[in-house]
């Protein structure tokens, strides 16, 4: 048998249907080694997602080939020739990326692509150098294979994931300030240019160690979507690390799990856990997701939607009480149904009695609506100073007043106003009734 | 006796001191001969137009370009050996607002380059960072999301960070751009605060309103046009100099040189 990491003659004679055959547990050794490797690139990942160079760790990812083969070529066997291999194409890309955007006038991006593709490109020339005899699988190095990985992976594996977790953990603060603010990273003192390199040499590491595994496509996924689970999930960078190599660990063995129980390739089935994981942070992250947002916007129509309630109630001249059509009709933005949800609520909580089809202001809920009415005048009084004119002015106005707890702010700016710009007087605060002269215009 | 004279003459070297500063790019200078020097204490705004050079020579003073002529003196010494004693409070747009962090994480900041590259924040640092936040009225908001502050407070959480430094000498990059005036005068207040207590900050200013609050006025464009109180910097003349000077022709004529070729002899 080859001892070469991508000559696959032992394990291409069986292919992954038949191995999965085989119990789950036998595989003890390659389900650890992927599981180590989706934590420590969940980690990696969050500095390279927060840096905005997810583009530069897919190219650093692929650029490792020529090195692992001219390392293939020269020493030809043993793991640590491999990883030197990767670690020196790792630099030379970083370097390269670098050189080009900065003596061109091409972007980063641009750059990155330049680069990656050319080390790429040399790498698959350089496997046609290889000696006769010599197979290198390059769907292997792509796409790799979990259920190949066997004892000298495993032992690269554990050697390699104390070693960058620990760097990271020691370094932690030095690599958060360069995420957060280069520039205050240098002015302190702090050597950026190290800093950078050393994440990309950690990065060329871990793909090395990672290429049996899930292969250079699956760790570029497996070192950003599982961070950006966690930078999804929270506001805190040390969470984010931790959510990220769960989620990384966590695709990896339910991934593995998954393949044997479906019959299908595990590498792809361990990114696509992760892709779920964060289609779920994406839609029911508590604060960033897609349902929270929504929520969050329900219930600013609704509280809109009860406060003109209140004021279409203060301002109706029949005894402050009016029928559900009629108010229907008054409240510009609710649908039947949305203004009877509000006086139902409104009603529980003391601001309207609600019978037979009227509703009836409380005490608590005239103070309410004449307050509303009150930071209506006085928003139409300062957009008025800001030059803004009907049909706007009342527009804006009729949004802005939901802000009342600025209304303070804004009688205080304005010097006390007695009266707004269509003249009618401006209520005080706590006042219970208002003095509404016909309008003509509204 | 000794000992007092030498406290004299220590102080009377200046915070900041720019000795004949080129900066050039691709040959085209940014900076010609920048010379001036401020006092410990003073509060200095730096004036001028756009692309007068003001972020290249923050950068210069904060050691992260290296001039092409001259130098820089930082409390006598060179900006790359005395680091700790520049703190720096960048503009509101370069900041990444969705970066995982909280507000009293942001003012720790301000304690790594005292911490060093493996150092934990000791009890001193995690006090220190609470008298920060206190100065700039911020404690209240301490565990929050920087994205959950309003323009104002954001400003201040800089501030905060910039003082968590202890440096001597404070860098502000147009620290009131985009606030409205009741924030701007907390942050003139703030940064008056900050100078009777003896820091000296030098303010990247756009606004030419409010100078008079300023100690001193650096009127930059390319060179220095004039450097001195406000009432003998701002005159209509050296307004003139700076904005509509003869250094627009210089520029012009330096683009026709890169671009064109030479006509004739």
């Amino acid at each position: 048998m080859d001892t070469s990491v991508f000559a696959l003659a032992a394990t291409d004679a069986i292919s992954w249907h038949e191995r999965l055959a085989m119990p789950f547990v036998y595989y003890w050794q390659p389900l650890v080694g992927s599981v180590l490797i989706g934590a420590i690139l969940g980690v990696l990942g969050c500095f390279v997602i927060l840096r905005r160079m997810a583009l530069i760790g897919d190219a650093i990812s692929h650029a490792v080939l020529p090195g692992v083969v001219v390392a293939f070529l020269l020493v030809s066997t043993g793991i640590t020739g491999l990883f030197l291999g990767a670690l020196v194409a790792g630099i030379l890309t970083a370097v390269g990326i670098n050189v080009v955007s900065r003596f061109s006038r091409v972007k980063e991006d641009a750059a990155v692509g330049i680069v990656f593709t050319a080390m790429f490109a040399l790498g698959v020339i350089m496997i046609s150098w290889l000696p006769a005899g010599t197979h290198f699988d390059m769907k292997c190095f792509l796409f790799g294979d979990p259920l190949a990985v066997q004892r000298e992976d495993l032992l690269s594996i554990i050697v390699i994931a104390p070693i960058v977790l620990g760097l990271i953990f020691l370094l932690f603060r030095p690599l958060k300030l360069l995420s957060f603010d280069p520039v205050m990273a240098s002015t302190m003192g702090f050597n950026t240019t190290f800093l950078h390199y050393l994440l990309m040499i950690l990065l060329a590491g871990t793909v090395v160690a990672a290429l049996r595994s899930v292969g250079v496509i699956m760790a570029v996924a497996m070192l950003i979507t599982p961070a950006a689970v966690g930078y999804q999930l929270t506001n805190r960078l040390q969470i984010m690390v931790g959510i990220a190599a769960v989620t990384g660990a966590v695709s990896a063995f339910v991934g593995m799990f998954l393949a044997f129980q479906v019959d299908c390739p595990p590498g792809p089935a361990m990114v696509l856990v992760a892709t779920v994981l964060f289609g779920g942070a994406m839609v029911f992250a508590p604060e960033r997701g897609v349902l929270a947002e929504r929520r969050r916007r329900r219930q600013v129509h609704e509280h809109i939607v009860e406060e003109d309630i209140l004021k279409a109630l203060v301002r109706s001249v029949k005894e402050e009480r009016a029928s559900v059509a009629e108010l229907v009709n008054l409240v510009a933005e609710g649908a039947a149904k949305v203004v009877q949800q509000a006086i139902t609520r409104l009603s529980r909580e003391g601001y309207v009695v609600y019978e037979e089809g009227w509703c009836r202001l409380t005490r608590a809920g005239r103070e309410r609506g004449t307050s509303l009415v009150r930071a209506h005048r006085l928003w139409e009084t300062y957009l008025a100073e800001q030059n803004i004119a009907d049909p706007e002015l009342h527009q804006m106005a009729e949004r802005l007043e939901h802000a009342h707890e600025l209304a303070p702010i804004l009688d205080d700016a304005l010097g006390y106003p007695e009266i707004d710009p269509h003249g009618e007087t401006i209520p005080r605060a706590g006042d219970l009734e208002i003095t509404d002269r016909p309008r003509d215009a509204h | 006796m000794v000992y007092l004279k030498e406290e004299r003459s220590e102080h009377k070297v200046p915070a900041l001191e720019v000795r004949g500063v080129t900066v050039s790019y691709h040959d085209k200078p940014v900076l010609r001969n920048v010379r001036f020097s401020i006092a410990v204490g003073q509060l200095v705004a730096v004036v001028g137009p756009n692309g007068a050079g003001k972020s290249t020579l923050l950068k210069s003073v904060l050691g992260l370009i290296t001039p092409t002529a001259g130098e820089v003196l930082i409390l006598g010494k060179n900006p790359e050996s005395n680091r700790q004693a520049v703190a720096y409070v960048p503009q509101t747009e370069a900041v990444d607002w969705d970066f995982p962090i909280t507000v009293s994480e942001v003012v720790m900041m301000g304690r790594y380059g005292h911490l060093g590259y493996t150092g934990k924040p000791r009890r001193s640092d995690r006090e220190l960072v609470g008298e920060c936040l206190n100065t700039v009225a911020m404690s209240d908001f301490q565990d929050r999301h920087i994205r959950q502050l309003s323009g104002g407070q954001q400003k201040r959480v800089f501030l905060a960070r910039a003082l968590a430094q202890q440096s001597p000498i404070m860098l502000l990059d147009e620290p009131m751009a985009g606030v409205d005036a009741r924030t701007e005068e907390a942050i003139f207040e703030l940064m008056r605060q900050f100078s009777t207590a003896g820091k000296t900050l030098v303010v990247v200013h756009h606004d030419l309103e409010a100078m008079e609050r300023f100690d001193s006025v650096l009127l930059l464009n390319q060179s220095v046009i004039a450097h001195g109180p406000v009432a003998e910097t701002v005159t209509p003349e050296n307004m003139r100099k700076a904005y509509a000077g003869q250094a627009r022709f210089v520029d012009e004529a330096e683009r026709q040189l890169e671009e064109a070729p030479r006509h004739g002899h």
